[in-house]
């Protein structure tokens, strides 16, 4: 009896039943092996990867794919290899994180707790950005990006990419916040903390699986975005990850290098798996709290 | 109180952003003037730009040229977006189909009275040249070539009983050698193309329709689909499709197959262009090729399309005249150092001279581009690319259904409606 | 930051009204003017532009209504207008069916449940374009794993390309979205499942309702919120595809598979013609936003507590 409770907490369908850890296991297996077998092209020399009907395992294990992303070809027109762009890119992510969690906590705290005109209507914008495809903005935006001289520069990307996070992240932080009763405060006001201890040792703690969540959202979203950023950076060396690949990849006439291809699909999905990993924990928390309970 | 406080901490935040202004747009030193230039990945890694620049720079103290390669897919949008903003290039090389566009846009500077200088000015290929003018007048010069030419398999025509040192020459012996060489079996087929793949096809197909002086565009664009020999045209390659003389994949390959079919050894003949070449003689040797110009209907007839880039000034370049002596330079010494690294000039006398010696295949590619033609439009990307434009419909349909006429008429209507909105 | 703070105290806590209205204001505004200058005013532009025949490059001129007039007589944006919706509602309730199936799978806190739930949730968190290059090479006739996979299993030589033919264009679209977020709606449900009170599932247990019926008429009605919730985001995701269309399919066959935005972008981008890609823009936009209403009303519609 405890076992089962162990396994299940009682709700519909409780109990494991025969079979469980077989379905488990299998769409484990489904949902992993896209992935697992792109990384095992990745591995094979390019003929091998091109190579028609392909084989599950890598005859030959080589790394030679990924030798090519990082060190750039002579006579091409990448300067650098992969890693002067992740640095790039590692600059686009961290400037978009920094800004989406700073504007979304305070915003999102604001939304939370304050009755103030037009709040409604402010939060209703906010939601509009749901609703626009981006691509349609990019001509517009980069108009206004040449107005305040923020072309062919990390920063107006990084502006550009914390605006397009703020809606999903603000309406997370709005309902961590909203979670936590206002009796805490209230008590601890009672007790005579400061307000700012208060939002150090009480809100942000509970509030931080949200901003955590928040954060990795901006992550993977500036990390993987690719159209912006062709567009309005200018300068090679400015490219970030995605672009480079995406340039190495159509300068391969004729043929695709599917190695060569996957090489650049897993470097670019891994920071993303390792920090989900590490940080899985907050992340789940995180959408709890921000709002899947609705 | 509570306010500075506010305004000394918003202020402290944005000091510590001010690194990241670093990264934005920088003033220019005092010194040489530098160009900005723009243009797709071009040559055989990519890099024949690059290697341009890095000529010219290291040979010029005056003008240096400051290069960005952007993706080919988003080159026209990126160019655009920039340039409306002013925040486009001084130079562009751009793929040669898109000048009309840019060219009816306002986008270029008029080059007239530079070439009108220019001694070499009537050595061009026709294709580059057409392209390069837009009422008459020349909005850009021609630069890189990038011709197609028929390819085929010396053993496979030996085993066909047919003589591997002469290629076909006409519809009809194409046809015939595709027939012969599909009865030999084996899975080995007569003849290749990637039949979903617009781009491909206007490269490999369209050829066959200009050799016996059809189009399926008029000079300024107007569809003709409507012509004659864009019928016998789809006939042609309809008739091998229907004879089985065409591996399956054809139907559905977007360009994916478009170098490794002929690379297995068991296609007899395909269109293609001398990007082929460094692979074939590289990773497979073990095929004997031959290349012959695209025929016609009718023996003695042949074309070819010849793409590659064109380069531009754009309108409100900071520095217009050291940007025309760059571009003095790059249809002259610049030529010289494309052939080089084996990228097809323009300049045809330069093509014959430095071009032409370095490979024995390379004199039919100089002789295509003699003849080479490609569509001029300043709705390019609406009318052909698109791969659900009235081009691709028309060959990723009526090629393999034989539904010719019906075909022919759609694309009419359709190109027709694309065209309404076209500058002309 | 303390400045702030303090306001805060003696608006929240003291009540003195006159400060509240400001300081909340004050903690969105940040947020407010990034979303103001990067959002709203290309928005504006943008609506600007569908009343303009606007070309990427060269002079734009004002033509009233004309875009949208031509939109409603363009079959092709019917076509691609009747596509999305086609996908939008296979996609939805698939996610849903696989989002809750798997949420009911792993719902315990067992450490082996977890371990489950981190690796079933991989896909979420990869880049959407990443994850569609990957299935691009995936399910690749020539080098893709799936189709070997197919081959072995004697399914015959699989030679044809998936993505040239409908349906099976469309499938595999709609296989990989369902691979990417089944993750998230399993934890958006499994959240929601959490939530109810285990009173209630013993209680209805003793009355004989398990497995189905709880589901039925205990679960799911609970759920509602969450069921709103996720059926916004799902929905307005896939009216909005775009990115899986151009990568996998590229709109093939014979642009079968061309959703709203894919057409959008070529008018913009390939027609060169902004002004009407403005104008998809915004009916797509509007559409959304009807859409999005109906739902959050229907899920608002609370149940008798």
């Amino acid at each position: 009896m405890n076992k089962t409770k162990r396994f299940f907490s009682v709700g519909p369908f409780s109990g494991p039943f025969r079979g469980w850890f077989v379905i488990c296991l299998s769409l484990g297996f489904l949902f992993m092996f896209p992935l697992f077998s792109s990384f095992l092209t990745s591995l094979k020399p390019s003929a091998a990867a091109s190579k028609f009907p392909p084989d599950y395992l890598p005859k030959e294990v080589t790394i030679n794919n990924y030798e090519r992303i990082f060190v750039p070809a002579k006579g091409g027109f990448l300067e650098y290899g992969a890693w002067h762009y992740t640095v790039n890119s590692l600059i686009l992510a961290f400037g978009t994180v920094l800004g989406v969690s700073l504007l979304a906590t305070l915003a999102g705290y604001g939304f939370s707790r304050f009755k103030f005109f037009g709040k409604s209507t402010l939060f209703a914008f906010i939601l509009l950005m749901f609703m626009i495809p981006f691509q349609a903005l990019l001509v517009p935006l980069f108009r206004i990006l040449a107005t305040f001289h923020l072309t062919n520069s990390l920063l107006g990307v990084i502006f550009v990419y914390i605006t397009y996070n703020l809606p999903l992240s603000v309406f997370i932080m709005r309902n961590s916040f909203a979670e936590i009763p206002s009796a805490f405060e209230e008590a601890a006001m009672i007790d005579g903390a400061s307000v700012l201890r208060i939002f150090r040792t009480i809100m942000m703690p509970l509030a931080l699986p949200g901003l955590i969540s928040t954060a990795l959202f901006a992550f993977f979203a500036s990390w993987n975005e690719f159209f912006a950023a062709t567009v309005f950076i200018s300068t090679n060396g400015k490219y970030p990850l995605p672009v480079m690949l995406t340039l190495l990849q159509s300068s391969q006439h004729g043929e695709i290098d599917w190695g060569l291809m996957q090489a650049g699909v897993i470097y670019t999905i891994l920071p993303c798996v390792l920090i989900f990993l590490v940080l899985q924990k907050y992340y789940i928390q995180g959408l709890i709290a921000g709002g899947l309970k609705g | 109180m509570n306010k500075r406080k506010l305004v000394v901490k918003t202020v402290a935040v944005v000091l510590a952003l001010t690194p990241f202004l670093a990264l934005t747009s920088n003033a220019n030193a005092a010194g040489p003037v530098t160009l900005t230039f723009w243009s797709r990945p071009q040559g055989e890694n990519g890099g024949i730009v690059k290697q341009l620049a890095d000529a010219y720079n290291a040979t010029h103290t005056d003008i240096q040229l400051k290069i960005t390669i952007i993706p080919a897919n988003d080159f026209v949008t990126k160019v655009a977006t920039a340039y409306q903003s002013g925040e486009g290039p001084d130079l562009t090389s751009v793929d040669l189909i898109y000048v009309p566009f840019l060219a009816s846009a306002g986008a270029l500077e008029d080059l007239s009275s530079l070439v009108a200088g220019l001694s070499y000015k009537d050595k061009w290929d026709p294709a580059h040249v057409k392209l390069s003018m837009y009422n008459k007048k020349w909005y850009s010069l021609p630069f890189t070539g990038d011709a197609s030419a028929l390819f085929y398999n010396k053993d496979l025509f030996k085993k066909a009983g047919l003589d591997p040192e002469k290629g076909p020459a006409s519809y009809a012996e194409v046809i015939d050698a595709a027939k012969k060489i599909t009865a030999l079996g084996g899975g080995n087929k007569g003849f290749y193309f990637s039949g979903a793949c617009a781009g491909c096809q206007v490269f490999t197909f369209a050829p066959a329709i200009w050799a016996s002086g059809g189009d399926m565009f008029g000079p300024i664009g107007e569809p003709k689909f409507t012509d004659p020999n864009v019928a016998a045209g789809l006939r042609y390659y309809n008739t091998m499709w229907k004879n089985g003389y065409v591996p399956e994949g054809a139907k559905t390959d977007d360009g994916k197959n478009f170098a490794s079919m002929f690379y297995s050894g068991k296609v007899g003949m395909q269109v293609s262009g001398s990007f082929m070449i460094p692979e074939l003689t590289t990773n497979h040797k073990d095929i004997n090729f031959g290349i012959v110009p695209i025929p016609g209907p009718k023996k003695g007839q042949s074309s070819s399309f010849n793409g590659g880039d064109n380069i531009a000034l754009l309108k409100g370049a900071a520095h217009p005249a050291e940007a025309r002596e760059f571009l003095k330079w790059a249809t002259n010494e610049g030529q010289k150092v494309l052939a080089q690294q084996k990228v097809l000039p323009t300049r045809m006398d330069i093509a014959k001279s430095d071009y032409v010696p370095q490979n024995p295949y390379y004199g039919v590619f100089y002789k295509a581009a003699a003849v080479g033609v490609a569509p001029w439009s300043t709705v390019y990307p609406a009318m052909v690319n698109d791969a659900n434009g009235p081009w691709s419909r028309l060959i990723t349909t009526t090629i393999f259904s034989g539904e010719i006429a019906k075909g022919v008429a759609a694309a009419q209507k359709t190109a027709e409606k694309i065209y309404k909105t076209a500058k002309k | 930051m303390s400045a702030i703070k303090s306001l805060t105290a003696r608006s929240q806590y003291a009540g003195k009204k006159r400060f509240s209205i400001s300081a909340g204001f004050l903690f969105v505004l940040p947020a407010i003017i990034f979303v103001s200058i990067f959002f709203l005013w290309p928005l504006y532009k943008l609506i600007m532009m569908s009343f303009q025949d606007f070309p990427l490059l060269g002079d734009p001129s004002w033509i009233g209504l004309d875009n949208y007039k031509e939109a409603f007589t363009d079959d092709e944006f019917k076509g691609s207008f009747k596509i999305t919706v086609i996908y939008t509602l296979i996609v939805t309730p698939l996610l849903f069916i696989t989002g809750l199936g798997c949420a009911l799978l792993i719902k315990g806190t067992s450490r082996i449940s977890i371990l489950f739930r981190t690796v079933f949730f991989v896909p979420v968190v990869i880049g959407f374009g990443s994850a569609a290059f990957l299935w691009f090479w995936f399910i690749n006739p020539d080098t893709g794993y799936l189709p070997q996979i197919l081959r072995d299993l004697g399914f015959g030589d699989m030679k044809e390309s998936w993505t040239s033919t409908m349906p099976l264009a469309l499938i595999m679209v709609v296989l990989m979205v369902v691979w990417k977020f089944t993750a998230f709606q399993m934890i958006g449900f499994m959240t929601g499942l959490q939530a109810i009170p285990q009173e209630i599932n013993e209680s209805a247990a003793l009355d004989g309702a398990t497995g189905m019926k709880n589901l039925r008429y205990i679960s799911l009605p609970l759920l509602r919120r969450t069921i709103g919730l996720l059926l916004v985001l799902s929905v307005s995701g896939s009216l909005l595809a775009f990115d899986q269309f151009y990568i996998i399919t590229a709109g093939r066959p014979e642009g079968q598979t061309q959703t709203i935005a894919f057409y959008l972008f070529r008018q913009a981008f390939l027609a060169f013609r902004l002004g009407y890609g403005a104008a998809l823009s915004v009916i797509l936009a509007v559409l959304l936003m009807i859409i999005s209403l109906i739902q959050i009303k229907l899920s608002r519609m609370d149940t008798h507590e």
